[in-house]
């Protein structure tokens, strides 16, 4: 074997090394995120994670992986954009992640632009959040979702 | 050698356009495999592995949940001086037909996930916060005549979102101060001064991105990718990826050049067409059957007829 080729089989080695292998465990890097039966937004609801629970991943298919937690005694696919190979560290004493993790309580590899921050923005700039607020607060659920793709005969929209 | 030397130019150069993140973490072992390969040597490799951590360190850094915080702040700004326009069913179409798009898009989930607000105003524009709150006036849905020209609005903000382009507009020396300094303040309530200071590079931050929506918009580049990343959606989801060239066709008729709106902080329309046919090039959806049009008509004419 050439010295070139040799030398091209390593690079692709040490390309594929660094993409591939998934991290066994991964953590919810949003406030929350539906488990489901298939890899697919029009897969059945299973259960919710919660921002910083650590999963078990089982297997990945395209942008989907199935995971684990005994905790919850939930198994199903979960979307990759939700979940991080980083530690979400989440303080003792905080309150569940989500909504209501708050005024520094929660790590993530220990930083924040957090809610006391969002506080004292708020405070200073006498901003109102009231729409903001609402918009966040309005969520379509997953079924309504589905009809609407179905009776517009339109895709999943798997990626 | 020639041969290796240009597969080895290619390897680094795609990975640094493709993925600035991405190459931070790659970036050592691909560019020891390159040194040890004698391709290039260690001031060259140093050089490349100093560059991208730069990179790395202004966007990985950023996580979900700032992110979020930040695009909330972003959002409170623009709604500070516009009007939501509060009907229901305007509401929860665009939030049922987003929500269909963003889980087809790059980037289905963000930390507090993607909503949709129409804006009480007769101005032709669309606003993307951080994190997925996404602003579209009245007069922009106004251009829209189909569900499937609504989809393209939402699509290409939607790309904004999942390309994190917002981001991309705060000032690289704030971010880096944000970021040491975030890390210094971990899991405990700030102290006053911390406090101040923190909350002061979060204004900026917010300001920059807020001045680059309203004012300066973002470079044409930006919004070629999120046209040409909101093709990508409205094929996956079944839209016709044509209507955003529809779309764009009736702003053009109706922008005024010269005007406070989109056509302040967007190329001109001729130009985003020109570049949506090159990435659709012969592409053709098929076209829905008689009662599937009629079905997404109707929902489309129900929601937002009288808009």
């Amino acid at each position: 074997m050439s010295k070139i080729s040799l030398t091209i089989i390593l690079l692709c080695a040490t390309a594929t090394a660094a993409f591939a292998a998934p991290a066994k465990q991964m953590s919810v890097n949003v406030k929350e995120t539906q488990v489901r039966s298939t890899p697919s937004y029009l897969g059945k609801v299973l259960g919710v994670l919660a921002y910083g629970d650590r999963v078990d991943v089982l297997e990945t298919q395209k942008d989907w992986s199935r995971i684990s937690l005994s905790a919850k005694k939930l198994e199903g696919w979960v979307n990759n954009s939700a979940l991080t190979p980083k530690k979400v560290e989440i303080a003792a004493g905080s309150q569940a992640a989500g909504q209501n993790a708050s005024t520094g309580e929660v790590a993530l590899a220990g930083k924040g632009f957090n809610n006391q921050i969002e506080t004292q923005y708020k405070a200073d700039g006498q901003l109102d959040y009231t729409w903001v607020d609402k918009m966040g607060a309005i969520n379509p659920q997953p079924e309504t979702v589905s009809a609407f793709l179905s009776s517009g005969a339109l895709k999943g929209g798997a990626k | 050698m020639s041969r290796l030397l240009c597969l080895a130019l290619l390897l680094v150069s795609a990975a640094a356009a493709e993925a600035q993140g991405l190459f931070g973490q790659l970036g050592n072992a691909a560019t020891g495999a390159l040194q040890g390969a004698g391709v290039i040597n260690q001031d060259q490799k140093a050089a490349i592995d100093t560059g991208s951590a730069a990179v790395a360190k202004s966007f990985e850094d950023i996580t979900p949940e700032q992110e979020y915080y930040i695009g909330r702040a972003v959002a409170a700004q623009l709604l500070a001086t516009r009007k939501p326009y509060d009907v229901q069913k305007v509401t929860d179409y665009l939030n049922v037909l987003g929500r269909a798009l963003a889980q087809a898009s790059d980037r289905p989930e963000t930390f507090g996930g993607y909503h949709f607000l129409a804006i009480d105003s007769d101005e032709i524009n669309a606003f993307a916060a951080p994190g997925g709150l996404i602003l579209v006036t009245r007069g922009l849905l106004r251009c829209a005549q189909s569900e499937d020209a609504v989809a393209s609005i939402l699509a290409h903000e939607i790309a904004h979102v999942a390309k994190q382009h917002g981001l991309k507009a705060i000032k690289k020396d704030r971010l880096t101060k944000a970021v040491i300094g975030a890390g210094t303040a971990a899991a405990q309530v700030l102290g006053p001064k911390e406090l101040q200071e923190q909350t002061s590079i979060f204004k900026d931050s917010v300001g920059d991105i807020t001045s680059t929506l309203v004012n300066s918009g973002y470079s044409r580049d930006l919004e070629f990718d999120a046209d040409a990343a909101a093709v990508e959606t409205l094929k996956r989801v079944g839209y016709d990826p044509r209507s955003l060239v529809a779309m764009l066709t009736v702003m053009k008729s109706k922008v005024k050049p010269g005007g406070a709106d989109f056509s302040k902080t967007h190329p001109e329309p001729q130009d985003r067409i020109a570049q949506i046919e090159k990435v659709l090039g012969s592409y053709k959806t098929a076209a829905p059957s008689a009662d599937v049009a009629a079905a997404r008509m109707a929902r489309y004419k129900a929601a937002l007829g009288e808009i």
